[in-house]
């Protein structure tokens, strides 16, 4: 009678802590999910960033948007005729 | 008794049978839908589609990228007053408010609204937190040069199944190595939702597409573009294009033509500015034509430079037709070399006269004539060159100065360079390498096509194109102090089956510097209104082309050279 009440008392704690084994893992394996999906989310993020600042390095770095950036600077092609600046020792730049 | 075992027996197999008939069900006839609603409750199979693969020009900038875009979609199911919310999104998105009011009254669970939003438009549509909008991640085409090179690089639209597709130039041609392989991931999540992390399929078999690099040289393409743009408006010409090509790789280094058309709205451009008139379009070369054939003479011995031409005292009579020179004066006793400088057709029928039909149309043909170049561009034609049985003297005779003969500039272009390159002719590319997504570099190498002539004829017809280009018609805007070898060309346009000679079509084709060249250069102006001559329109905008591509090369000209 004893040793019938140990086993099915052991067979009992083997149940529960399988169960209890059982419910961490999957609590672990959910919160991993849910740190995955973070990362995830942060690495998509900085990918979506580097994008946007690529795009903006392209445009910037552009010969079209270094022309328009040198003419709004004063800078004028060698072609056209320069206007003298007299009261200037050096005229480095000069819009016409 | 037996009756009670019977009927238990028979419950039994009854039950057995039963139990068969419903598991065949599920597992043969069901199997398949119910393992895809299973695995839409637990999982969710994602495509992931690749980046289109970039195309940078030879400083390693690119030319044609991607741009993170998001495609904004709506249910209007959700959406309780279409109207107003259209009125929100119509300014941010920049779509007409009746357009989208429109969409957003379907009866359906899902309208796209804008393609292309850009991440501002994304966070400011957000911001306003409306039911019902989502967001689509996608990337774009990207031009940070604008409408640069557009014919060169084609563009990227749709194909039958909205899959994005490279159409015309390098777009098209190279568009099974730019747009990748789509990939498809299975993401397992929980009851809740989330992701979990042992269920990830991480082999999607996704790749992007491939970068292309190639021969263009930006900063010349951008210098090109504008002085050509420049050149049209000058000399009041209908269009034109110009090649830049590095004779002894046959890498193009600039291309570029006008009018043209800009890849980011090409739908709203007439469709026939999508292909590259300098592979697709044809044209009778008129004088740039005649160094190939005189060069072609030396080559065979049969003439020398200082070969005298007997029948340049006047109009040449070939079968019924009088054939003039294109200022009707005459040069007796003219030797090969004035002939050139002249450009004096009467000379040039000499020229195919003594190397007769036979020779002539082999050496027409190892310059590339009739035949595609192969040039890694969508659309390239060669025009019909006839058998040569079908070659009367006639047809010899007006060959030889460039009529009645039908070319593309590309062939031009790459005739001439092998004159610029010990009489060796390259196939002329645009790509230089192209860059795996792994960063594998697979370079693409020179690859000859023939050599019409030997390099003593390529130099001593160097030596002509020098002295034609210093002392011809064309001297008055030549650069001192460099040595260019080029030759004009003014070609009258056939209307209504005879040529109108207030029609033509002027060029330009030479290579720079003379001696050691770095490019090979045609510059063609279609029905120029401020001159007809290829020598006073052309030719001028070829030397300050030249000019700019000698300083970016760095070589001044040459103290004491005149």
């Amino acid at each position: 009678m004893k040793r019938s009440y140990l086993l099915l008392t052991l067979l009992g704690a083997i149940v529960l802590i399988l169960a209890i084994v059982q419910i961490s893992v999957s609590n672990m394996l959910t919160t991993g999910g849910i740190e995955l999906s973070n990362m995830q989310q942060q690495i998509a993020d900085y990918e979506r960033r580097n994008a946007i600042l690529q795009e903006k390095i392209y445009t910037l770095a552009s010969l079209t948007n270094i022309q328009l950036e040198a003419q709004r600077m004063g800078f004028t092609s060698q072609n056209q005729t320069p206007i003298a600046i007299t009261d200037h020792p050096i005229p480095l730049a000069i819009k016409p | 008794m037996r009756w009670r075992y019977l009927t238990l027996v028979g419950f039994f197999l009854l039950s057995f049978f039963a139990i068969s008939a419903k598991l065949f069900y599920w597992q043969i006839i069901e199997g398949q839908s119910l393992s895809a609603l299973a695995q839409s409750q637990y999982g969710q199979v994602v495509t992931l589609t690749p980046q289109r693969g970039e195309i940078e020009t030879s400083d390693s900038f690119p030319i044609a990228a991607n741009r993170l875009s998001y495609l904004v979609f709506a249910n209007p199911k959700e959406i309780k007053n279409p109207s107003e919310t259209a009125q929100l999104l119509s300014p941010i998105l920049k779509v007409d408010s009746a357009s989208i009011s429109a969409l957003l009254s379907l009866n359906k669970f899902w309208v796209s609204l804008k393609p292309d939003a850009t991440a501002q438009q994304r966070s400011d549509v957000t911001h306003l937190d409306l039911p019902g909008i989502g967001f689509q991640e996608t990337y774009t085409r990207f031009y940070p040069e604008a409408s640069m090179a557009a014919q060169l690089l084609g563009f990227v639209g749709k194909d039958e199944n909205g899959n994005s597709q490279g159409y015309f130039g390098i777009e098209g041609y190279y568009d099974r190595q730019l747009r990748g392989r789509p990939g498809y991931a299975t993401q397992i999540h929980d009851a809740l939702g989330h992701p979990i992390l042992s269920q990830i399929n991480t082999d999607s078999g996704e790749e992007d597409g491939r970068t292309l690099v190639l021969t263009v040289n930006r900063a010349m393409q951008y210098l090109v573009e504008q002085k050509l743009k420049d050149a049209i408006q000058k000399y009041g010409a209908d269009s034109g294009m110009v090649g830049v090509m590095d004779p002894k790789t046959g890498g193009i280094l600039a291309m570029s033509s006008y009018p043209s058309f800009d890849q980011r709205d090409y739908s709203s451009f007439d469709t026939s500015l999508y292909k590259n008139p300098f592979i697709t379009n044809t044209y009778e070369p008129g004088s740039t034509f005649k160094p190939l054939i005189m060069s072609s003479a030396f080559d065979s011995g049969l003439l020398k430079p200082d070969s005298i031409c007997p029948i340049c005292g006047g109009p040449v009579q070939v079968a019924n037709y009088l054939i003039q020179t294109w200022n009707d004066k005459h040069f007796p006793n003219e030797n090969m070399m004035d002939i050139i400088k002249n450009s004096d057709n009467d000379g040039m029928i000499y020229v195919s006269q003594v190397l007769g039909r036979d020779k002539m149309l082999s050496y027409i043909n190892n310059f590339g004539m009739g035949q595609v170049t192969g040039i890694d561009l969508e659309g390239e034609v060669a025009p019909y060159l006839p058998d040569k049985s079908y070659w009367q003297p006639i047809d010899l005779a007006t060959a030889s100065f460039g009529q009645g003969i039908s070319v593309t500039p590309i062939e031009i272009l790459d005739a001439f360079s092998a004159i610029a390159n010990d009489g060796v002719r390259m196939q002329p590319h645009v790509i230089s390498q192209i860059i795996t997504p792994e960063g594998q570099t697979i370079p693409i190498d020179p690859k000859i096509l023939s050599q019409p002539i030997s390099p003593e004829a390529a130099k001593v017809m160097t030596q002509i194109l020098v002295y034609t280009v210093d002392k011809g018609e064309a001297s008055f805007a030549r650069l001192k102090g460099y040595r260019i070898a080029g030759k004009t060309g003014t070609a009258s346009v056939a209307v209504a089956g005879h040529y109108d000679s207030s029609q033509t079509i002027a060029s330009f084709v030479g290579f720079a510097p003379a001696d050691n060249p770095k490019f090979v250069m045609l510059v063609i102006l279609n029905h120029p209104t401020a001159s007809i001559y290829g020598s006073e329109t052309a030719a001028p905008v070829f030397f300050d082309i030249a000019q700019s591509l000698l300083n970016y090369y760095g070589i001044g000209p040459t103290p004491g050279l005149e």
